[in-house]
């Protein structure tokens, strides 16, 4: 199985399997041009001992012909084949832009068939990883696109109850144990998917990685744990459904802020590089800290997260896995057309033992495809590793835990509540 | 009738043995030719015909230095 990676530079599109295929028909020109050297020189043995018959001189004509050709034909596929790969990715982003712009000016009747129409389209383009998971990732990608999120949560507020009411929030330093003081630094992506917090009820949703380079510059590495609490009314936990939901519509969430705030307690000054990674709702997190302008970062990376339509800034790589079949991604809508800060990396999901009800959305599987991503030799990924590599220098880190919490509401709109 | 000296046997040995160099050359450019599998749209149907092309002609050379190699 090949990963798909998409955005990030000029070339759009250009799977492993076909990296693989041009660099063998480029090794296949440059030996054929050696075998036919060989095989020239052998001629000349030939016609040296002077006993060769017509027939044998003809053979050995053809021969050195025929290599030659295969020598240029090998060159000239190779070159077809990088060719067509950035035409599909154009093609892609192209078909993208369109759909967008039809959701918005006609609504979804018409932007579900011109979904119809690219599902159709992209399995003969792509190969065979749309399966019928895809189709419902496209359906919901297209329902993003063309509902009036930010409209719809007003409407939700004027409800009775305080369903995506956001609170004011803290953070507190939860205690590591010996072994969580240090780490290594990431050697990967992987490295990066398995440090992201658990999220699991009253435990930290927040690890901050403190990186000092030998220059004396300091960088950070923050990780946010996805959606904890899916009721709609915040409790005392911000990595909850009100945070999805303010987050995606460009708000700070209050799981947002906790995470600010943790990064600020763990000795964080303004200025300072952070490179953010989230899975999920950590996603949103990890995003909106660098779409806000509340950290500056080199890159961010996210897993399963539904930030597509969220825009960040230029200098920024925004790395962002997602399972074809995984629903959640395509909530945030269609990536924004033409952007080639963001990197894809899209794949199906791995088969792994997870008893959640979204196992394509685990974060299990996508630290396999993380592992896959590791061994990608896209130039567009190992460039990412680079500056994930120069990001840290290699350096240890000091490892610190946090865990948010939303402080409760009295009366009315607390003044400090975060915006929506 | 020619008549070919100890000089002439060693020449054509070593041709033989270039061509047969050649010719195992030949195999191992046949193993990076791409295998088709899944180019089915038109246009990887049109991609994959000329890349059998190539192994074809690939194949074709092998063949002829085989075969001229056992004539010399």
């Amino acid at each position: 199985m090949s990963i798909e990676v998409s955005g990030g530079g000029s070339v759009a599109v250009e799977t492993e399997a076909m990296l693989r295929t041009k660099r063998d028909l480029v090794e296949l020109s440059l030996k054929a041009g050696e075998v036919h050297e060989e095989v020239e020189r052998a001629i000349r043995s030939v016609y040296g001992v002077g006993c060769a018959g017509p027939a044998t001189v003809a053979l050995l004509t053809g021969a050195g012909a025929d290599l030659a050709d295969a020598a240029r034909d090998a060159r000239l596929l190779a070159g077809e084949l990088e060719e067509a790969a950035e035409t599909y990715g154009l093609v892609e982003q192209v078909l993208s832009a369109e759909h967008q712009l039809l959701a918005r000016l006609v609504g979804p009747p018409l932007a579900a068939f011109d979904v119809a129409l690219v599902a159709a389209v992209a399995p003969a383009v792509r190969g065979a990883d749309d399966t019928e998971a895809s189709g419902l990732v496209f359906a919901l990608r297209a329902l993003a696109d063309s509902l009036n999120i930010p409209a719809l949560l007003t409407a939700a507020r004027l409800l009775p109850g305080r369903a995506f009411e956001e609170t004011p929030v803290t953070a507190t330093e939860v205690a590591a144990s010996s072994a969580e003081h240090t780490a290594a630094a990431p050697g990967g992506f992987a490295d990066l998917a398995a440090r992201i917090p658990a999220a699991r009820p009253a435990e930290p949703q927040v690890r901050v990685e403190k990186y000092t380079l030998p220059n004396g510059d300091v960088h950070w590495v923050v990780y946010s744990a996805g959606t904890i609490d899916w009721a709609i009314e915040p409790s005392d936990e911000p990595w909850d459904d009100t945070s999805n939901v303010v987050g995606v519509t460009g708000g700070a969430a209050g799981s947002t802020r906790a995470a600010v705030m943790a990064l600020k307690k763990a000795g964080w000054k303004p200025g300072e590089l952070v490179l953010p990674v989230g899975h999920s709702q950590g996603g949103i997190v990890a995003t909106a800290m660098v779409a806000s302008g509340a950290v500056t970062a080199p890159m961010l990376v996210t897993f399963g997260s539904p930030t597509a339509g969220v825009k960040v800034p230029k200098q920024t790589v925004d790395v962002a896995l997602e399972h074809t079949d995984d629903p959640v991604p395509a909530l945030g809508g269609s990536a924004r057309p033409f952007d080639h800060s963001r990197l894809l990396v899209r794949e199906p999901s791995p088969t792994v033992a997870d008893a959640s009800a979204l196992p394509a959305h685990s974060m299990s599987g996508y630290q396999q495809t993380a592992v896959e991503l590791d061994a990608s030799t896209d130039p567009r990924v190992v460039a990412a590793r680079a500056t994930l590599a120069d990001f840290t220098g290699g350096q240890s880190a000091e490892v610190t835990l946090w865990r948010g919490e939303r402080l409760p509401v009295s009366g009315g709109p607390a003044a400090s509540r975060g915006g929506r | 009738m020619s008549v070919l000296t100890v000089d002439d046997e060693a020449k054509r040995a070593a041709a033989r043995a270039q061509l047969r160099a050649a010719a195992a050359d030949c195999l191992l450019l046949d193993r990076l030719v791409p295998m088709p599998h899944g180019w089915n749209g038109p246009a990887s149907g049109a991609f994959a015909v000329r890349v059998e092309a190539l192994r074809g002609r690939i194949e074709a050379v092998h063949a002829a230095l085989t075969a001229a190699e056992q004539e010399l």
